[in-house]
């Protein structure tokens, strides 16, 4: 089977700061990825690269037979980006916005209207379409992006920390949703910082750390290179230099001092 | 903190034991005020918000030192009105109404952001801090905040009036102004109040933004008009003679310092005077009593602005909106990505309040300066003015045109306006959409302008001619306004080069000043022209299908930009 994203020694420096040394991840149709790694690691740079918002990088990245340089257009058409807490015209509408959204993606207008309500309403918002976002919550507004991202049915669905901001019950959509698109053939690529929804959703995990995968495979094979440990603390093993506990030890010091 | 807060906060701490008295704490009392006025200084006053947003990069410090600078300008400005006449109570009746209309527009729009801050409720409340400090530090606050105004404000006129009056014209004119401040405070209570029974909390912050946009243009206008009247009159002007003048509350308080300095009175000064004294502390007992308990409550509404109150009624009135500006995205642009770029331009236009303070003030002081060019020369008068256009003498020729041709600055404003945006990190929805030609979103957005701004000047200045002069008029308005969409699409070739609503600012460097000043050379030189082909109906004929077409082709290729011709970057910080 052919992969449906490739990317082959991807480098990539910001000024003289080397941010991915060396990418190459082969992913296939269906699979959900959780995408892991400490701040800074370069997470997201891979996420922009993958969406064509960057340009200038070394290596091949191919999305779907297409060269994300060569033809950005037709890449970014089979992508669905949901941004991590993005930043929105919130002076407009759902309703208007997704239009927005929907005409970017070249959808007819009667397509549009009919899964934005049908999206919306399955999230609770029908009552609040045509209210202006600047008085939305952090997780209605979150709704709204997760919506703008599968509104073309993409192929691939890019998730940067979707589940902040939203309540529970929300959380238990975005998970069944995630596995019933997988099932569906679609590819899902998730970048996160809670381990453990990562370690449920997940058909395969890639923690990268500073610019270099450090570990690529299912969450069983990571726990047998690792000892049989939650995500969490296989995470710590592999990308922190000092031991965490000292750390809290040492913040419980700060009392003891003036003593 | 830097010196002038230290010595505001030492002197307004000086009564410590009486503040002991009350109950005070005084380390909390300090620590409280002491991070206020540190906050005021970081913050940019109402008077240079709209200039913050061309440099918002900058760190705001000191903005008390020049906040106090910029009142003390305008209160030497203010001993202009002396020079008006011999007559103290009209010079006093206007130096007052300057002050108060000052103070509430600065006020007005401080009020809800330093005054009574919300966050208090959070920061300040749940810490052991005591009601009375709490209290105390507040008002110390408002006086602290007031007294930064109302001191640099007044202190050039009290100088004033102690050199030409004598030392006891201080002395009356001292407590004229604390009693005056208070009546400006109670004004704002009022407004205040008045406003949130109306309108809603969210509405209330674009009410907010109207009023400091009128107030930049009030200044400028004023800044412009001010001097001219004061050289036209000859020190004969008084302004106790018009009897509406007794209505004014500014004319009680200058009419009593006159009376109690001159110890001269009648009927009229007696009721002045108790007027003047009796309206501050009524008013202040009122704000006291009535005003202040449902207050903090109400202003705690306006910061939140919750989702329940802001419930959009889906009325007529919402229809014919939206669908007027549908209708012109039906008539004018391509379906698809262009139509999508004028409806999103049109509404953010229409909402953002960043947009409107950025583009509003600027059109306001190119409005005020068509003014004061038209009518500079004191014999122009209306009447004759409507003569000349009827005749078509030339002078009547020039006013059509420029009224027309005058429309680009306005448009040009309102080009730059469109790039710009709080809100520019959400411009990623273009880049991680499939966009082949962002141009057309760009062409979009300038019809959107060109709509929202030239096309109801354009339509008045065509009804209005046609009315004064008659049908023969018309080709030439057309001419000047195909002209002028020429204009506008060279304008936006050479100055829109960004998505709109994408960057943090547009930033004119040097070569773009050079190419806005060749575009206003170019406009210019147009107008000329059409000046001298006005009279020859046949040639104006011939050169609406030029202009006309020259503009469709021109305008076709914004539509052709491709990435490469724009400049736009993806960035998230």
């Amino acid at each position: 089977m052919q992969p449906i994203i490739s990317l082959k020694n991807i480098y990539k420096n910001y000024g003289t700061k080397a941010v991915l040394k060396n990418i190459n991840l082969d992913i296939y149709p269906g699979q959900v990825i959780g995408y892991i790694g400490p701040n800074g690691a370069g997470k997201s740079t891979t996420v922009k690269i993958l969406c064509g918002l960057i340009s200038d990088f070394q290596g091949e990245a191919i999305i779907k037979g297409y060269d994300v340089n060569k033809n950005p257009v037709e890449v970014k058409s089979v992508i669905g980006y949901v941004p991590e807490l993005a930043e929105l015209y919130d002076v407009l509408t759902p309703n208007e916005f997704l239009n927005i959204m929907g005409e970017l993606y070249n959808l007819p207008s009667n397509i549009i209207e009919d899964r934005m309500h049908t999206m919306l309403a399955a999230f609770g918002l029908e009552g609040n379409i045509h209210q202006r976002m600047d008085t939305f919550s952090k997780g209605m507004k979150q709704k709204v992006l997760i919506t703008s991202g599968l509104l073309h049915n993409p192929d691939i669905i890019i998730l940067d920390e979707p589940l902040s901001g939203l309540d529970a019950n929300s959380v238990i959509i975005i998970k069944d949703l995630i596995s019933k698109l997988a099932k569906d053939g679609k590819t899902i690529f998730y970048c996160s910082h809670m381990m453990d929804v990562v370690e449920k959703v997940s058909d395969k995990i890639v923690l990268i750390n500073e610019g270099t995968v450090i570990a690529n495979g299912t969450f069983e094979e990571l726990q047998q290179q690792q000892g049989n440990n939650s995500l969490e603390n296989i995470f710590a093993q592999l990308t922190s230099k000092e031991d965490l506990g000292n750390a809290a030890d040492k913040l419980m010091n700060a009392f003891k001092q003036n003593l | 903190m830097n010196w002038l807060n230290k010595f505001l906060l030492y002197i307004f701490l000086l009564p410590k034991s009486f503040y002991k008295k009350l109950g005070c704490n005084m380390q909390h009392l300090e620590a409280i005020l002491t991070v206020k006025l540190i906050m005021d200084d970081r913050r940019p006053s109402s008077f240079h918000q709209m200039r913050k947003q061309q440099n918002n990069k900058k760190e705001i410090s000191n903005a008390t030192l020049w906040g106090m600078l910029s009142s003390l300008f305008m209160g030497l400005f203010y001993l202009m009105v002396f020079t008006m006449s011999d007559d103290y109570t009209t010079n006093l009746t206007l130096f007052f109404t300057l002050f108060v209309v000052l103070l509430s527009l600065t006020l007005i729009t401080d009020f809800t952001s330093v005054l009574l801050d919300v966050r208090d409720n959070f920061i300040i409340l749940p810490k052991p801090v005591n009601d009375r400090t709490f209290v105390l530090s507040r008002l110390l606050h408002i006086i602290i905040h007031i007294s930064k105004m109302v001191l640099p404000l007044s202190i050039p006129t009290a100088i004033f009036i102690t050199v030409q009056k004598g030392f006891h014209g201080l002395l009356l004119f001292t407590p004229l102004v604390v009693l005056i401040t208070l009546f400006t405070v109670f004004l704002i209570n009022a407004f205040y109040l008045l406003v949130l029974k109306i309108t809603t909390p969210e509405k209330f912050k674009n009410i907010i933004s109207y009023i400091q946009i009128a107030f930049a243009i009030g200044i400028y206008a004023g800044w412009q008009v001010l001097p001219r009247m004061i050289a036209k009159s000859n020190g004969d002007f008084n302004i106790s003679k018009y009897k509406w003048i007794k209505l004014l509350p500014t004319f009680w308080f200058a009419n009593a310092w006159n009376s109690l300095y001159t110890l001269s009175f009648n009927s009229t000064s007696i009721v002045c005077i108790l007027l003047a004294v009796l309206t501050p502390i009524v008013s202040l007992w009122v704000v006291i009593k009535y005003f202040a308990p449902s207050f903090n409550q109400k202003l705690t509404l306006i910061t939140s602005g919750s989702a329940e109150t802001n419930q959009p009624k889906l009325t007529k009135e919402n229809f014919s909106k939206k669908n007027y500006s549908e209708w012109w995205a039906k008539m004018i642009t391509k379906s698809g990505t262009e139509r999508m770029g004028f409806l999103f331009t049109w509404k953010m236009m229409m909402r953002s309040r960043d947009f409107k303070m950025k583009v509003y003030p600027g059109i306001g002081y190119m409005i005020v300066i068509i003014f004061m060019m038209l009518f500079r020369e004191k014999k122009v008068s209306l009447s004759e003015m409507s003569a000349a256009i009827a005749s078509q003498t030339s002078s009547g020729r020039i006013f059509i045109l420029l009224i027309i041709y005058f429309s680009s600055l306005m448009i040009l404003t309102a080009l730059g306006g469109i790039v710009m945006s709080d809100k520019y990190k959400a411009a990623w929805i273009y880049f991680i959409t499939p966009i082949s030609k962002p141009g057309e979103i760009i062409a979009g957005s300038i019809k959107a302008v060109t709509v929202m701004f030239f096309f109801p000047l354009a339509t008045v200045a065509l009804l209005a001619s046609t009315g004064f002069i008659g049908f023969s008029v018309i080709p030439n308005m057309i001419l000047a306004i195909s002209n002028q969409l020429f204009i506008i699409t060279i304008m936006s070739m050479s100055s829109v080069k960004y998505l709109p609503f994408s960057t943090t600012i547009y930033k004119p460097n040097f070569l773009s000043v050079i190419k806005n000043f060749l575009m206003m050379i170019i406009g210019g030189s147009v107008g000329v022209i059409h000046f001298f082909i006005y009279p020859h109906t046949w040639l104006v004929l011939v050169l609406i299908p030029i202009s006309l077409a020259a503009t469709y082709f021109l305008f076709s290729t914004i539509g052709k930009y491709s990435w490469g011709k724009i400049i736009s970057e993806y960035r998230e910080d």
